[in-house]
């Protein structure tokens, strides 16, 4: 089996994720509750990963990594707590599924998307600009697109937020781990949200919401944090505030050590994933009747597609083995900028693990495949 | 004798935690006594009297607040402590 379903959930896993997690089971009880041995060694996890990861994504204060189901979860949280009291909020074109329906489902808040021509980030900033009014409060914006790869120039968009008062909210699903993104380089960025399980080479089950400002805080969920037990009310304060119940610490544990496997090695996997994009592109660049969609600037994937014959393709590589991903990757929006929302694309999606044989093994078979029609 | 340095949550416990640790004060978290401002489920740290003050100067300079200082009693119980 070849997998090149990475942005979906990164695979295999790092040996030291399965065995914190395998530990975890054994030598952990309820965090922040009881202050028993077992609820300690958990307390000790999640505190050393909120800390490695602040130091990831360039916090100052670790009270700031709050913890999360998924990157969906997280970006409900920093949907509804900025967009709490109603107002306009403007999205890119290159948005997921997770970013469209909260906004969607919120009664009391207008959004405009801004689509924008695949790779042509002077575009998005166009588009993005024009999408902005007067009364907009925040800005939803995704890195690194899950369809095509393209990168989304969010320190510019950055910027023009904070000239304009508006909060901007980042999507670094498909960037985390990958891109060295800090916090302190931004200056309009409220939140932050990422899932564990992709770039962080994480469990399912885990995300994290990275806090860059702490006023204007809303949870929509409500339940015991451990902390101000005898108010009936929600903490108010950081990670507390979102934290309720009690927390997945055996996955925390294993994101914990995908953290360490990735941190300090942002641009060494990103070079990885980016000469295997390459070689994909230059081993199939030449085949007809294979629309690529690659740019030189791409990140970690790319959507190749034979129209109407995807899902033939795609069932022909999982037959061969290979795992790839195909249809609308719950990203309407980047079909409709990428023009690709009547058949969907394939994508093949990079990790750390991947080999050069096994791009080319994968190219080997699209060819022959090709051949065949 | 044993002194506590409570805050509204374990997050908050273990920040100060490392943080004292790393001016050389070693301290151990404990679920914290009850506490009138903190309520049950607070956690605190525990350090010896004698580091007390510079403990608290420590976590004022990095603005970590604390919702009370106990001190344990012979007879087990805890009592608010003014400083």
């Amino acid at each position: 089996m070849i997998y090149f379903d990475n942005a979906a959930t990164t695979y295999p896993k790092p040996p030291s994720v399965i065995k914190a997690m395998n530990d975890a089971l054994i030598t952990c009880g309820n965090p922040g509750r009881g202050g028993h041995v077992l609820g300690r060694n958990a307390e000790r996890i999640m505190y050393d990963c909120r800390v490695e990861a602040a130091e990831l994504l360039g916090l100052d204060d670790e009270t700031k990594i709050v913890f999360t189901n998924n990157a969906t979860h997280a970006l409900n949280l920093a949907i509804k707590s900025t967009m709490n009291e109603g107002g306009h909020a403007v999205t890119g074109g290159y948005e997921h599924n997770s970013a469209i329906r909260p906004l969607e489902a919120m009664e009391n808040v207008e959004y405009d998307i801004a689509y924008s021509e695949l790779f042509n980030e002077e575009d998005a900033i166009r588009q993005i600009s024009s999408k902005i009014r007067a009364d907009t409060k925040c800005v939803v914006l995704n890195h690194i697109s899950n369809v095509f790869g393209n990168e989304l120039p969010i320190h510019k968009i950055d910027d023009i937020c904070y000239e304009k008062g508006i909060d901007l909210i980042l999507d670094v699903s498909q960037s985390t781990g990958s891109e060295i993104i800090k916090a302190w380089d931004f200056k309009a960025v409220r939140f932050m949200c990422m899932p564990g399980h992709k770039g962080l080479y994480g469990p399912s089950g885990t995300g994290i919401l990275a806090c860059c400002k702490e006023d204007k805080l809303y949870s929509i969920i409500q339940g015991g944090t451990g902390s101000n037990s005898g108010d009936f009310a929600q903490p108010d304060f950081l990670p507390d505030i979102f934290e309720s119940g009690t927390q997945n610490f055996i996955g925390i544990a294993g994101l914990l050590e995908g953290i360490r496997f990735v941190k300090g090695r942002e641009d060494e996997i990103a070079q990885h994933k980016r000469r295997l994009i390459e070689l994909f592109h230059n081993e199939l660049a030449d085949e007809k009747g294979l629309k690529f969609f690659f740019s030189n600037k791409q990140k970690s994937l790319l959507s190749i597609s034979v129209y109407e014959r995807n899902d033939d393709l795609f069932e022909h590589l999982c037959q061969k083995g290979i795992c790839t991903r195909n249809g609308l990757h719950c990203a309407v929006t980047a079909h409709k900028s990428g023009h690709t929302i009547e058949n969907g694309t394939v994508r093949i999606s990079f990790s750390a693990f991947n080999k050069e044989n096994e791009v080319k093994y994968l190219s080997e078979i699209l060819k022959k495949y090709l051949k065949s029609l | 004798m044993q002194i506590v340095i409570i805050f509204k949550s374990v997050t908050y416990a273990q920040r100060a935690e490392r943080i004292l640790a790393k001016k050389g004060i070693t301290s151990n978290i404990i679920k914290a006594p009850f506490g009138k401002n903190a309520g049950s489920c607070a956690y605190g740290v525990r350090i010896s009297d004698k580091y007390i003050a510079p403990a608290c100067d420590i976590i004022r300079e990095v603005k970590l607040p604390y919702t009370d200082i106990m001190v344990k009693q012979s007879d087990g119980t805890y009592r608010g402590l003014e400083l």
